[in-house]
């Protein structure tokens, strides 16, 4: 092998192996990302999909035994139990609504980590608008009715025939009364 | 301010309040059951001494069941197992069944179990916690009393006492005498 071929073949080779380098690491985070737990008999069927789906259906039911967790995050085995019942009706074709319904109807609606907006429920949704709403109206009315005496006469002409607003209440009613 | 502000602000509170007083008087660590009132969602499990063998909840169509699941490692079920025994020798097994759900434990654990505290009544296991997901099951000890009808009266989430023990099971007795032949 002449230099130059020599050189172009150590070029070469460190092209490919700098080349190679980024593939190899996206393949090492590929099969880190997607790793598979071993399969035991009588699991349920497992993919990546059906992994992805229980992990969105888990994160929205509560675990019973940490309750403040979902099943998704919890790492009980009740919770784990559940996230396979989640993968076998995947498996089965249920729709996430079913089997949202299945664990509502065994757990009853205290599973759903976010209420269904039905009910009583309507208030948890509605209430801190209707709070708002209430507080912002009281505010209002505070503010246009309670001006202080100095803002009061700030804004009336300050000439001698010219009482203020809560005077002149005053005085009417005491004439009306009188 | 009109007057009748200065009563809505403190009457608005009172709903709160009212709301804030029933929920701290609430044991928080006990959970309504679904179940109650429904009909018991069926099962057949493999026998814990025979898993060749399975038991069915139709075995026991017409008799009051008493299903509870409990585990080798729960303290309260060691202490709860006194009444179960005394309920298996009171009453009648064709008119009261009682059936054992092993739950998240090995069946040679569980066999240990029955093998020091006795009991001889149909022990079963639930692989994956399948049925126990399906009645809804926090933890252990938990019972369910199912009328003579299949429907669920009782659900009981702490060791059971002779006293719930008996006063569920005979009502539910009576129940099913009054029934009819159809629950006798």
């Amino acid at each position: 092998m002449s230099r130059v071929a020599f050189a172009a073949a150590v070029l070469a080779a460190a092209g490919v192996a700098l080349g190679a380098a980024p593939a190899a690491a996206q393949t090492v985070d590929g099969a880190l990302d997607g790793i598979e737990r071993p399969a035991a008999p009588g699991d349920p069927v497992r993919s990546a999909e059906i992994d992805q789906r229980t992990a969105e259906i888990g994160a929205t039911l509560r675990c019973p035994i940490c309750r403040q967790q979902s099943i998704a995050e919890s790492s009980s085995r009740i919770a784990r139990e559940m996230q396979d019942v989640i993968r076998t009706m995947l498996a089965e074709g249920r729709t996430p609504e079913e089997i949202e319904a299945y664990f509502v109807e065994a757990y009853g609606p205290w599973v759903l980590l976010k209420p269904r907006a039905e009910g009583m429920n309507l208030f948890v949704y509605a209430g801190p608008g209707l709070a708002f709403l209430l507080g912002g109206f009281i505010v209002a009315r505070r503010l246009r009715r309670g001006r202080s005496p100095d803002e009061e006469a700030r804004e009336e002409p300050a000439t001698p025939d010219h009482l203020r607003k809560a005077d002149r209440k005053w005085l009417e009613a005491a004439i009306r009364g009188s | 301010m009109k007057g009748w502000w200065r009563w809505a602000l403190p009457l608005a509170a009172v709903p709160v309040l009212a709301l804030l007083y029933w929920g701290l008087g609430q044991d928080q660590r006990r959970l309504p059951s679904a179940l109650e009132g429904r009909e018991a969602p069926a099962f057949r499990l493999a026998d814990l001494y025979n898993p060749s063998d399975s038991v069915n909840l139709s075995d026991f169509e017409g008799k009051v069941v008493v299903l509870n699941y409990w585990a080798s490692w729960c303290i309260p079920c060691i202490a709860e197992h006194p009444v179960l025994v005394r309920l298996r020798e009171t009453y009648d097994p064709e008119e009261v069944a009682l059936v054992g759900v092993l739950f998240q434990d090995t069946p040679a654990n569980g066999m240990r179990f029955i093998e020091e505290l006795g009991g001889e009544w149909p022990l079963v296991t639930d692989p994956g916690s399948r049925t126990a997901i399906e009645y809804g099951v926090y933890g252990v000890p938990e019972t369910y009393f199912i009328g003579a009808d299949g429907v669920v009266a009782l659900r009981h989430d702490l060791a059971v006492t002779w006293d719930l023990v008996e006063r569920k099971v005979d009502s539910l007795l009576v129940a099913r005498r009054t029934a009819g032949p159809a629950g006798s």
